[in-house]
């Protein structure tokens, strides 16, 4: 079939007119080979612009269409729509961006028009090139499987679970409720822990769409976002339980810095000296008391523990040593607290107000540095160096210290991380897909992450990431509907190949996976999301883009270029 | 200092003797190694199960047929080889193959490496025609070369007088050649890996303990360094812009031998000989018009600057591909000088360490930052 390339140009009102001659483009274009077609109009995107593209396709009977406008990431999808209602696969379609990179940028008009006119024509040498790529649809299963039995866990099943969508929640340990069930109160609004979180594991166990496995460890996860298998084992059982679900959330919580890393703070050597997660047990399950038996007449909270080693601010620490001033105030109300820091991290809306009323309880914050506790005599006491413009080194007796060691990643991550095929950061913690735009998902698609698992992160914080995984997953895995994976995406020539692995290791989304009796490499086209990795690294030319193949990417620069 | 298996042999009836001990004693269940195919001076690496034939085998004798590497990764290409191989290969083979292995091409599995210090081959053309033979004169001016720093290789290829890697990197033997005066009555054979030792063990000879590096080594070094930077500038490549790329490849026959005998050179099928190379009918007309005529097929310096950026990272200089090329283009020496140059950019050694990722697969952040703005 003869091609027929309609070429059309948008004014984007005065946006593109006022700095292209649009004439100008128009005669670079109409004499090219297979260009049938070059019209303006005012506004494209407009409900009259996409009227006057549909009976344009279908007038010309055109075969390609390109449209010199906007950033694709702007209208391309518009338009493609626009070509599916006139019957023209939209992939034979190529918009060229003559706005953000012509017409906005190019402060002499005749240069913006000779660079639209490049693109355009550039654009116009690319389509002829283009092959039309056609949607797919998979069956997917709507059901969940959620690793980690924390609030973030357990708010992420709860939300999920419903009457066409099963969730498995499991936990490693004996029970679920998480870190969390070993706080006596929560702050800054003090509510005992067990308001929130007994009703929550309650619901969870009531609820007959969520399967809660304890003592129970994930073995294998294969498949893809929409179809994974997964095989978990019971530490009691020797059977493996196996069952199929389309997505994946990882709430696997945190680890506590280990402070007899730091001997300088006495952890383990010195009889009164405590963990945070120490003093809150104490709290939960009785009296704050002394190993003599006796209440503590002065304590010390040193903040930061560790933070150094890690490199970064566990976020909660400050807020939750507020909170164990309060725990002491109403139990000995005479006690006097000392809390040592470095940086106060009291954000949002309510933390500062509940550092400040704390702090007119009579609770000394002092801002210090090089923190050691010590003991002679029986008696212990911290001492620490003031900052200011003559540095002083001072001390304060205590009969207890309480340190705030810093949030670590979860001991078994990497465990998790392989099992999943999913990547870790420096400090341990799970990558999100990108920090602002993808904060819960993960590079392959269909797992996410939520709560300490990510990052350190408060309760209220670790709540919002599950409501958000299961915005994610609602929202994409539908139960009933099929699955549409990305069209442009990567492909590997079987004559080409040479089996060297190369593209798999450069893989982000963990989308090739290696035919064992042919030695080749073969992409999974519902996992692959097209970023091109892997054509740019295939040392043999096997590797290609569906939409960006070397000939399409040679031809739009050679013509931009000449 | 190094353990060393003396043998009171010269170093071919030394090596002989060894690898038919080897397979009596089922040490080995084949041996790869050169052989002797007829009275002309043939050899051909091959591989071979029967102690008789042991005697054919020249181990080092100074020509490449073609780079054992590639043929070790054909051999191993779907998987390893059941029972232990004594394979006897050059350094640069044995760089070839560990450069193949890191791409998946082949396996070292079940291997003992016997390399030697190396002292060079002569190239293809000088050997085939029935110049080289045990009892020709090249064959006496060659050992003579390896005894002696002072001889220098006089007539070896000019890639191997400069090559300064003739110490195997990972091989489990080396047979100490270079600059051993008394290799015909006597064969010392470094035992570099515990698996060496390993299959050393009870060989009929004497263990001693030697240092390796020894002034004799010191010097050939230092004579092919000198060598190889003579040899580049000689080559001018740096000044060779695109009318140099012209003259240099203009005379290029594309008959493609240098990619086909290249070990690295891995692809089962190269784009260079697909139809993707292939000019659409208007990609001529607009060429012509531009250029005024153009050489039929088109892509000659393209071919070979593809093949650089492909294998550039992994060139071993073996010399194969000057070896074979009917237009005599110095393709050995370009290669190597442009291998080296992207080698020193990563800090990479193709061929020394299995474990040692190839560039193209690693990623550090604070990587090339002089190219960036």
């Amino acid at each position: 079939m003869e091609e027929k390339i309609g070429v059309y140009v948008c004014e984007c009102g005065p946006n593109i007119a006022d700095n292209v001659h649009i004439d100008r483009v128009l005669d670079a274009v109409s004499g090219l080979e297979g260009v049938v077609v070059a019209k303006r109009h005012k506004l494209l995107c407009s409900e009259d612009g996409k009227k006057f593209l549909k009976q344009n396709i279908e007038e010309h009977g055109l075969t390609h269409l390109v449209i010199a406008a906007c950033s694709p990431k702007l209208h391309e999808l518009t338009f493609m729509n626009v070509c599916e209602e006139a019957g023209l696969n939209p992939y034979l379609f190529q918009l060229a961006n003559i706005r953000e990179q012509c017409a906005w940028i190019v402060e002499d008009k005749e240069e913006a028009t000779e660079k639209a006119i490049r693109y355009t024509r550039a654009a116009v040498s690319r389509i002829r090139y283009h092959t039309p790529l056609e949607k797919k649809e998979i069956e997917s299963n709507p059901d969940v499987l959620v690793i980690g039995g924390g609030i973030a866990g357990i708010e992420a099943s709860l939300l999920l679970a419903s009457k066409d969508r099963k969730v498995y929640l499991v936990e490693k340990t004996s029970s679920i409720g998480g870190m969390a069930k070993e706080f006596k109160q929560l702050f800054p609004k003090m509510e005992p822990t067990s308001n929130i979180l007994e009703q929550k594991v309650q619901d969870v166990l009531k609820n007959e769409n969520i399967e809660a496995f304890t003592d129970t460890k994930v073995e294998e996860v294969l498949g893809f976002f929409g179809n994974f298998v997964v095989k978990v084992k019971k530490k009691t059982e020797t059977e493996e339980n196996e069952f199929k679900v389309g997505a994946v959330v990882v709430t696997t919580g945190l680890n506590l810095f280990d402070p007899t890393k730091l001997s300088r703070y006495g952890y383990g050597t010195l009889s009164d000296v405590y963990t945070a997660l120490e003093f809150e047990r104490m709290n939960t399950k009785g009296k704050i008391l002394l190993k003599n038996g006796n209440p503590p007449k002065s304590v010390g909270i040193i903040h930061c523990v560790g933070r150094e080693e890690k490199g970064y601010c566990s976020r909660v620490c400050c807020l939750y040593s507020i909170k164990f001033a309060r725990y002491l105030k109403a139990e000995i109300p005479v006690v006097n607290i000392s809390q040592f820091y470095s940086d106060l991290c009291v954000p949002g809306k309510s933390y500062q107000r509940f550092y400040e009323e704390t702090k007119e309880e009579g609770v000394d914050f002092i801002r210090a540095q090089d923190i050691e506790v010590t003991e002679s005599n029986g008696q212990m006491s911290v001492n620490y160096k003031i900052e200011s413009r003559k540095p002083k080194t001072e001390h304060r007796n205590v009969d207890m210290v309480i340190l705030a060691p810093a949030i670590e990643s979860s001991g078994d991550s990497s465990e998790i991380a392989e099992t999943l095929n999913i990547h870790q950061g420096d400090e341990g913690f799970f990558t999100e897909e990108h920090e602002k735009l993808g904060p819960v998902s993960t590079s392959l698609e269909g797992v996410f992450i939520a709560g300490c698992a990510q990052g350190p992160k408060s309760i209220p914080d670790s709540i919002v990431q599950a409501e958000a995984v299961a915005g994610r997953i609602l929202s994409s895995l539908i139960p009933g509907r099929k699955l549409e994976p990305e069209v442009k995406i990567s492909e590997i020539s079987d004559a080409f190949c040479i089996g060297c692995k190369t593209c798999i290791s450069v893989c982000p989304y963990s989308a090739i996976v290696f035919d064992e009796i042919k030695r080749i490499s073969v992409v999974n086209e519902v996992l692959c999301r097209g970023c091109g990795n892997c054509s740019a690294a295939c040392p043999s030319g096997a590797a290609s883009h569906k939409h960006f193949t070397f000939r399409q990417v040679y031809q739009e620069v050679m013509e931009a270029l000449r | 200092m190094s353990k060393v298996l003396k043998i009171d042999k010269n170093v071919h009836e030394g090596v002989r003797e060894l690898l038919r001990s080897f397979l009596e004693n089922k040490k080995v269940k084949g041996v790869f190694a050169l052989k002797k195919i007829n009275e002309n001076g043939a050899v051909a690496y091959s591989l071979i199960t029967n102690p008789n034939m042991v005697e054919a085998i020249l181990p080092f004798f100074p020509f490449m047929p073609a780079n054992a590497g590639k043929l070790l990764s054909h051999l191993t290409l779907t998987g390893s080889l059941k029972g232990p191989i004594a394979a006897v290969v050059r350094p640069c083979e044995l760089r070839a193959f560990v450069e193949l292995v890191k791409r998946e091409q082949g396996s070292l599995e079940n291997f003992l490496f016997i390399s030697s210090s190396c002292g060079g081959v002569y190239s293809l053309e000088k050997s085939v025609n029935g110049d080289l033979s045990t009892d020709s004169e090249l064959w006496s001016k060659y050992w003579d070369g390896v005894k002696n720093p002072e001889n220098q290789m006089a007539d070896v290829r000019p890639t191997c007088k400069a090559c300064e890697h003739f110490l195997p990197y990972s091989a489990d033997m080396t047979v100490l050649l270079l600059g051993n005066k008394a290799i015909d009555t006597e064969c010392k054979i470094s035992l570099n890996t515990d698996k060496g030792e390993k299959f050393a063990d009870g060989a009929k000879g004497e263990f001693i303990e030697e240092e390796i590096e020894n002034e004799a080594l010191k010097l050939f070094r230092n004579k092919r360094i000198e060598e190889k930077k003579r040899l580049f500038a000689e080559s001018q490549i740096e000044k060779f812009g695109m009318d140099g790329l012209i003259k240099t490849f203009g005379r290029c026959i594309g008959c493609h031998g240098c990619s086909n005998i290249c070990p690295i050179c891995y692809c089962n099928l190269c784009t260079f000989d697909s139809r993707d190379y292939e000019w659409e009918p208007s990609t001529y007309e607009t060429e012509i018009e531009k250029r005024g005529g153009i050489r039929v097929p088109p892509n000659t310096v393209f071919y070979h600057i593809g093949r650089l950026t492909h294998v550039g990272i992994s060139c071993v200089g073996c010399g194969l591909c000057s070896d074979v090329c009917p237009a005599d283009i110095p393709l050995s020496t370009i290669f190597l000088k442009v291998g080296e140059s992207v080698q020193k950019v990563f800090d990479y050694l193709p061929g020394k360490d299995v474990e040692e990722a190839i560039p193209l697969t690693t990623f550090e952040t604070e990587e090339l930052t002089e190219v960036e703005d």
